[in-house]
C-alpha cells in the first residue's frame, strides 16, 4: 500500500450490511472530530431500533432493527444529525504502562526503525512521548484503537499477516496504535496481525473482565501514556 | 397451499378414516360437501388385487397430500425397488404445502413395488408400495 | 437434558446471536446458518432465537435423558435415532435413552438441532451463542466435548399427529433461488449490495467481482470465507483507517483475494470493502463447504428488503403450519 490515508471532503453515510449504517467524516483524524463522533454515538442510542453502536476512527457504525426503523431514512437522518452535532468533550482517566521495547517482545521495532531511516531509540522516544486517547473499540475487548501516535511514526499495515505473540502487545500501523490486553489463560499464544509490533507491556491490566463492574477497564476518551521500561536489542 | 387447504385436507383424512363416504357442513357463509368418489374404489381395486397376494403388505398413505419419493435434500429416492427396511422406517414423504408426513414401513421387509409416482396427489390410505414381510 | 457421547471439535451451542456490545469489541457469533436454526425452533413452537446447537464436525453421537422432542436443520447428516433413518428438516419426539447419530453431510456444511425448550446454558450479555475467542457463551465458552451434558427449558410435553415426527419443506426448495448471468448448477450464488469502497477498485476488479466463479478455500471458518479468483486491485491504494465490521462485509486486503466475514469474524479493522452479502443469503453462504464455487450479484437495498420479508414469511408458514402437526399436551 501506498502509505496514504484515505481522507474524505465531505461526511458520508453508505449502506453497511442490509441493517447497517456507517457515517464516515470529512477529515483527517482529530481529537475534536472524534469527540464528535462519541457525541452522535450517545444520540443515536437514544433514537430506539437501534440495534448496537460502534465508533470507529472517524467512523460511526450504526446498526438498525428492520421492522423498527427503514434504513434509506435513517441514512438522511444520520447524516443531519452529524452535521448538527456539538461535542461534549472529556477529559478521561489516564492510564499508564511500562514497556519493554524491541528485543522478542517488539520484533518489529528494528524494521520500524528502518522504514523510517532511524535509530530504534528515536522511534521509542516518539512513541512514548506521546499520549494516546481511546478513540474507538477495537477488534476483540481490550484497550480499542488509539490516536496520537506521532505523524513521524506512520507506517503502512501490513500486505501480508504474521503471526506474533499475543499478550500486551504495544503496536502500530496506519495512523494508529494500540496496546493488547494479557494473554488469556487457557487462550492462543500467537496470532495474526496486519500490525507492527515495537513492544510489550508485562503488566497490562485486564481491560475487559465479564465477572467486574464496570466491566470495562476503560471508555472511550480515556488516555494511555507509555513509560520506557528498557529498550532490548 | 392455504391453511384452509390444509384444514380440509386433513378433514378428509378424517372421514376416510372413519369410512364416511358423504359429508356436508354449513354454518353462515362457508360452506362444505364432499362425497367420495366411486371411481377412486376402483383404482384401488387394481391394486388391491396385487395387495391380495396374502405374502404382500401394503404400506399405505397417512393422508391426503402428494407423493414424494425423493426429499429435495436428499441426491436419491428414499426407497428402491429391492430394498430391505425395518418396520416403522420412514420409506416416502406426503406433502402437503410446506408440510411432510412420513410413509412409514409397517413391517420389516423388503420393497417389490411401488404402486403410485412421484407427484401424485393421494388420499388417506392409499396403498403407495408393496412389501415381502420377511419371515417371522 | 442431552448427553454428548461423541463429537469432534468445533461444535458449539449457538442461538441467534449476541448484538449491543460492539462497544467491547465484542462480536455476534450465533449460528452461520441462521435460518435453519431458526426453523428448528419455529417448527417446535419456541422462541426463534432459543439456543442450539450448531455442528460442523461429525460423527457426532447424542443420548436423551428424558423424553422431549427435536428438530435436525441445516445440511443433510444422515441422522439415524436408534439406528432409523431421520430425514433434513425434520421434526420428531424423542424418548428418554434414544441415541441420535449425525453424519459428515455429502451437501451442505452445517446442521442444526434444536430442542423443545431450548439448549438451557446460562445466558451471557443477552445471548447463549459461544465466543470462542474470548472464552464465554453457550457452554462455558468452548466447544463440545465427549461427556458433555446439555440442560434443556422445560416445556410442557409435545403430542404429535405422526409418532415419526414431519418434515419441513427446506429454504433450498421453498425460497426462490438466485439468479446470475454466468453461474451454473454448481455455483452457488449470493446476492450482494455495493459497499463504500466499491467505487475505488478498477474497472477489471469490479467486473471480476461479478463474474468470476470465486472458490472458497480451506482456510475458511467461522471467522469469515477467504476466496480464491482473480486478483481485485483499487485504482487508488489508499490505508484505510479501522471501523467496524459488518458480518456479510467483503473486503479485499492487499492479496487481492476477497474475504467474507462472519459470525466470528473481528468486530473491526480497515481492509477496503468492496461490498456486503445480503443478510437473507447469509445462509447459503453458511452451507457452501471449501472447494465450492461462489457468484456474487449485484442487487438493490429494494430486493435485499424484498428477500428479508420472503424469508419472515417463510418462518411464519413454519410456525403456522407445525401447529398442524404437533400440539402442547394441556397439563
Amino acid at each position: 500500500m501506498s502509505g496514504r490515508i484515505t481522507i474524505l471532503n465531505q461526511p458520508r453515510v453508505t449502506y453497511c450490511g442490509d441493517q447497517g449504517l456507517l457515517l464516515e467524516a470529512a477529515g483527517d483524524l482529530e481529537l475534536a472530530t472524534q469527540e464528535r463522533i462519541w457525541a452522535l454515538n450517545e444520540q443515536v442510542l437514544e433514537w430506539g431500533g437501534v440495534l448496537d453502536t460502534q465508533p470507529g476512527m472517524n467512523s460511526l457504525l450504526v446498526l438498525l432493527d428492520p421492522d423498527a426503523n427503514d434504513v434509506t431514512e435513517c441514512r438522511d437522518r444520520l447524516l443531519r444529525a452529524w452535521k448538527e452535532v456539538r461535542s461534549t468533550a472529556r477529559k478521561g482517566k489516564l492510564l499508564e504502562v511500562g514497556v519493554v521495547y524491541g528485543g522478542e517482545g517488539g520484533c518489529d521495532l528494528v524494521d520500524v526503525a528502518r522504514y523510517h531511516r532511524v535509530d530504534p531509540a528515536e522511534i521509542v522516544k516518539l512513541h512514548a512521548n506521546a499520549e494516546y486517547t481511546i478513540f474507538a473499540p477495537g477488534v476483540s475487548p481490550g484497550f480499542g484503537y488509539l490516536f496520537g501516535l506521532d505523524r513521524r511514526l506512520f507506517i503502512p499495515r501490513r500486505d501480508v499477516p504474521v503471526m506474533r505473540k499475543v499478550g500486551g502487545v504495544v503496536s502500530i500501523a496506519g495512523a494508529q496504535a494500540i496496546l493488547g490486553p494479557p494473554r488469556k489463560p487457557d487462550g492462543a499464544d500467537l496470532g495474526p496481525t496486519g500490525w507492527h509490533v515495537i513492544g510489550r507491556a508485562p503488566d497490562v491490566p485486564v481491560a475487559f473482565d465479564l465477572a467486574r463492574d464496570p466491566m470495562s477497564l476503560v471508555s472511550l476518551g480515556d488516555r494511555i501514556r507509555f513509560r520506557v521500561e528498557r529498550i532490548e536489542k | 397451499m392455504s391453511a384452509e387447504l390444509h384444514t380440509i385436507a386433513t378433514l378428509i383424512d378424517l372421514l376416510r378414516a372413519h369410512n364416511i363416504t358423504q359429508f356436508e357442513f354449513v354454518s353462515g357463509s362457508t360452506q362444505f360437501k364432499w362425497t367420495q368418489n366411486p371411481a377412486d374404489q376402483a383404482d384401488s381395486a387394481s391394486t388391491e388385487r396385487l395387495a391380495d397376494d396374502p405374502r404382500l403388505t401394503e404400506v399405505l398413505s397417512p393422508g391426503v397430500g402428494m407423493f414424494v419419493a425423493r426429499h429435495p435434500l436428499m441426491p436419491r429416492e428414499m426407497t428402491a425397488i429391492g430394498d430391505s427396511r425395518q418396520r416403522g422406517e420412514c420409506v416416502a414423504l406426503i406433502k402437503i404445502g410446506m408440510i411432510y408426513r412420513p410413509v412409514l414401513a409397517p413391517c420389516a421387509g423388503k420393497i417389490v413395488k411401488r404402486t403410485c409416482r412421484p407427484g401424485d396427489l393421494v388420499d388417506y390410505n392409499r396403498p403407495l408400495f408393496l412389501m415381502q414381510p420377511n419371515a417371522a | 437434558m442431552i448427553e454428548v457421547s461423541q463429537t469432534p471439535p468445533l461444535n458449539t451451542v449457538q442461538d441467534l446471536g449476541r448484538f449491543g456490545y460492539r462497544r467491547y469489541g465484542i462480536g455476534s457469533a450465533g449460528a452461520m446458518d441462521r435460518l435453519a436454526l431458526a426453523v428448528g425452533n419455529c417448527a417446535l413452537g419456541n422462541a426463534s432465537g432459543a439456543a442450539g446447537i450448531e455442528f460442523q464436525l461429525f460423527p457426532v453421537m447424542l443420548k436423551f435423558r428424558v423424553d422431549t422432542a427435536i428438530a435436525i436443520t441445516g445440511a443433510d447428516c444422515a441422522a439415524t435415532l436408534d439406528s432409523l433413518p431421520v430425514p433434513p428438516f425434520w421434526v420428531t419426539p424423542v424418548a428418554a435413552g434414544q441415541t441420535l447419530r449425525l453424519e459428515a453431510p455429502k451437501t451442505g456444511a452445517r446442521t442444526y438441532l434444536c430442542i423443545a425448550g431450548g439448549i438451557d446454558v446460562p445466558e451471557i450479555l443477552g445471548s447463549r451463542s459461544t465466543q470462542m475467542r474470548d472464552g464465554f457463551g453457550g457452554l462455558s465458552g468452548r466447544q463440545l466435548q465427549p461427556g458433555d451434558i446439555l440442560p434443556t427449558g422445560s416445556r410442557p410435553a409435545l403430542r404429535f399427529r405422526d409418532s415419526f415426527g414431519f418434515g419441513i419443506e427446506p429454504p433450498d426448495s421453498a425460497l426462490p433461488p438466485n439468479a446470475h448471468d454466468w453461474a451454473t448448477d454448481s455455483d452457488i450464488v449470493l446476492r450482494v449490495i455495493a459497499a463504500a469502497e466499491h467505487d475505488q477498485f478498477d474497472s477489471a476488479s469490479i467486473k471480476a467481482f461479478r463474474t468470476t466463479a470465486w472458490t472458497i478455500t480451506p482456510q475458511s471458518n467461522r471467522m469469515g470465507y477467504r476466496l480464491a479468483g482473480t486478483s481485485l486491485k483499487r485504482s487508488d491504494p489508499t490505508e484505510m483507517r479501522s471501523q467496524a465490521i459488518v458480518q456479510g462485509v467483503v473486503q479485499v486486503p492487499p492479496s487481492g483475494q476477497p474475504i467474507v466475514q462472519l459470525a466470528d469474524g473481528n468486530s473491526a479493522g480497515g481492509y477496503p470493502k468492496l461490498a456486503y452479502v445480503i443478510q437473507a443469503d447469509l445462509w447459503r453462504l453458511a452451507q457452501a463447504s471449501p472447494g465450492r464455487t461462489l457468484r456474487f450479484a449485484l442487487v438493490s437495498l429494494d430486493d435485499a428488503r424484498r428477500a428479508r420479508a420472503e424469508q419472515a414469511a417463510y418462518l411464519k408458514d413454519v410456525s403456522r403450519m407445525s401447529g398442524y402437526c404437533r400440539s402442547q399436551v394441556q397439563a
